[in-house]
């Protein structure tokens, strides 16, 4: 067995008297992709948050690359990022707005591994070309750009320090069709190239079924079914995941049957 | 077939629309010969990806034009011209025969208005009497499924989530029985078992009162599952009508082909996604000709020549030259 890169033990998080994630552990291999999907308000935001350490948790431990994170100390928080990176649904906000695209992508460069300014505008239109983003979008500013190509700048960023794991929260929610088509065929590739990790926060089954090979499911931030992603969504053995898969659209769609089968489980 | 009742009016007829709007670098265009047909009780999806000009359209119905826009060609919303009418005409239409629903319940309801007062304005406009509104309103709420009506008739939109907030939005759209229904991405914001939910009342309550609906949406899926016939728009044009049953598995036009390559799935065998390059166009941005050219893998000369026309293909209209190379 490999040695896990990130390991998740007991995870608790209360908001006040919310509990928003109640006891979640799960571990993640070099090179593995690992989905959490659940319904709106079952705690996947959550768990992202606490892994990407921008949340302590209540209790329970978080281990990236063997080593226990705590702490948000500016030391802390940079040993994290370094392994550790994490995308969001609209990247926008996580750019600063004056900055090009191009310098965005080399500010984790310059705080993490200083170098020479002509080593480090190599490293970045190295990244750039890896997502796939022209000379001239990278000398645009973040407004400038689609939001497919603004996520490709986030994930440039995401990787520029070669993190062991990424995650992923809704990172391609927004996008069009055609374009999350791209982009999760740029993350498919970069996971191949590199062996990056990743965990795949999505509401979206079929897109955590394209993405991931394993998956926990979420509800009311435990962890309710976990396993490999073909088999939960063939097999679903608890009736909550049966319910979520049930409810994404299909010719033939019986939705009276789901709005029982819901009442059903609410009882519960 | 697409062959339609016509002896009764559809409650929805766009035809030949085109929206043109003034800039300082001069007009630009939006939509162009846009036409779309809801009958009676029917329900019809309007899909494709952003900027394709599916809320344009749908607002057209009612007369909802962006400032300082051009429209021309004709609709007709539950008998009305909604293009010719004037204020008092469309302001009749929007409370009493025509109704739209969109994508963000909070940004379109009042939160300082209580929820009852919301559901009652329409019947109370249309000269139901307060009593009798508001008996209709918790006979609506208690259909979409919201738990004690009486008393969510006080309360006020914050005090709901958006799944019930959309439902109680739907219950107030249909409370005046209207002809026409426009629902613009009504469930996008929600996850997919509230979406399941909510899209069941829709529906539930469309037919009960036999009202049109366009059901605007760039799920492809849903569209399928939700929908009797449906419009795909790309760049400000209708590209394909199709009916839903052969929308997924015989499409016509290479830009839903290609669209139904890049949609994962959670139904059937997992075939590897095939994106297509380079990204949506609005009508402005878009090359001459087929405005699906520079990404279309079968484009050739000859479509840059003019805008194809629409044709009937199998069971759809398309507005392609080589339909019969897009393959199942
Ligand atoms: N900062 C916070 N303060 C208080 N409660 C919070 C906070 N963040 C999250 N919560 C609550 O924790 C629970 C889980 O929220 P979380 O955002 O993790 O869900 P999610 O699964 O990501 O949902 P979605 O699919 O809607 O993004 C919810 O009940 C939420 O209201
Ligand atoms: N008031 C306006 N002035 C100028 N352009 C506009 C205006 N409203 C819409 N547009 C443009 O018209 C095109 C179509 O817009 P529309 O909102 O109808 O798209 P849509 O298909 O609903 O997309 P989405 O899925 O993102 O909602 C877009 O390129 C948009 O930028
Ligand atoms: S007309 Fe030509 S470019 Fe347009 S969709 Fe058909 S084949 Fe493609
Ligand atoms: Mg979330
Ligand atoms: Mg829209």
């Amino acid at each position: 067995m490999t040695e896990p890169v990130l390991t998740v033990t007991s995870l608790v998080k209360k908001f006040g008297r919310v509990t928003a994630v109640d006891g979640v552990s799960f571990e993640l291999a070099p090179g593995a992709s690992l989905g959490i999907v659940g319904e709106s308000g079952s705690g996947k935001t959550t768990t992202a948050r606490v892994l990407a350490g921008l949340e302590e948790p209540t209790s329970g431990e978080v281990a990236v690359a063997g080593e226990h994170v705590r702490g948000r100390s500016r030391r802390a928080r940079l040993r994290r990022a370094r392994r550790l990176q994490m995308i969001f649904q609209d990247p926008y906000g996580s750019f600063d707005p004056r900055l090009t695209v191009a310098e965005s992508v080399a500010e984790p460069l310059r705080l993490h591994a200083p170098g020479p300014a002509a080593d480090v505008r190599a490293r970045v239109d190295a990244l750039l070309d890896q997502v796939g983003l022209s000379r001239r979008a990278g000398d645009s500013r973040p407004g400038e750009l689609s939001g497919g190509q603004r996520q490709r700048a986030a994930i440039a960023r995401a990787i520029a320090v070669a993190p062991r794991v990424l995650v992923l929260d809704e990172a391609v929610a927004a996008l069009d069709v055609s374009v999350q088509a791209q982009i999760l065929a740029l993350l498919d590739d970069l996971r191949r190239e590199t062996g990056i990790s990743y965990v795949f926060v999505s509401h979206d089954l079929a897109v955590v079924r394209h993405a991931t090979e394993t998956a926990v499911v979420m509800r009311h931030g435990r962890i309710v079914e976990r396993g490999p992603t073909e088999r939960l969504l063939r097999e679903p053995a608890h009736p909550y995941t049966r319910l979520l898969i049930d409810s994404v659209p299909r010719p033939g769609w019986d939705l009276e049957r789901l709005a029982r089968d819901r009442r059903a489980l609410d009882a519960l | 077939m697409l062959v339609r009742e016509t002896t009764t009016r559809d409650a929805l007829a766009v035809e030949g629309l085109g929206l043109t709007i003034g800039t300082r670098e001069g007009a630009l265009p939006l939509l162009a010969d846009v036409t779309v047909r809801v009958g009676r009780g029917e329900t019809v999806g309007l899909v494709g990806e952003s900027g394709s000009g599916k809320t344009l359209t749908a607002r057209t119905a009612l007369g909802m034009l962006p400032r300082g826009a051009r429209a021309t060609g004709r609709v007709t919303a539950a008998g009305l011209d909604v293009l010719a009418a004037g204020r008092t005409d469309l302001r009749d239409l929007r409370r009493t025969r025509v109704s739209m629903v969109f994508q963000d319940p909070r940004a379109a309801i009042n939160p300082l208005r209580r929820v009852g007062d919301h559901l009652t304005e329409g019947l109370r406009a249309a000269g139901t009497p307060r009593r009798e509104a508001a008996r209709r309103a918790v006979d609506l709420l208690d259909q979409v499924g919201i738990d004690d009506p009486a008393g969510a008739m006080r309360r006020h939109p914050h005090q709901f989530s958006g799944g019930m907030l959309q439902r109680i939005m739907i219950a107030g759209a249909l409370a005046t029985e209207p002809e026409l229904l426009l629902a613009d991405e009504p469930t996008t914001a929600l996850d997919v078992t509230t979406q399941a939910e909510v899209v069941g009342v829709l529906r539930a309550l469309q037919r009960s009162h036999g009202t049109g609906l366009l059901f605007v949406t760039h799920d492809l899926d849903l569209a399928a599952a939700v929908c009797d016939r449906i419009y795909v728009m790309y760049a400000g044009r209708i590209v394909e009508e199709a009916d839903s049953a052969s929308f997924a598995v015989a499409p016509a036009h290479p830009y839903t082909r290609a669209l139904l390559d890049a949609s994962p799935s959670v139904h059937g065998d997992q075939g590897p996604l095939r994106a297509i390059g380079g990204r949506p166009r609005s009508l402005a941005e878009a090359p001459s000709g087929c405005s699906f050219r520079d990404r279309c893998p079968r484009a050739d000369h000859d479509c840059a020549l003019g805008v194809p026309a629409t044709r009937p293909h199998g069971t759809s209209h398309v507005a392609c030259l080589r339909p019969e190379q897009v393959k199942p």
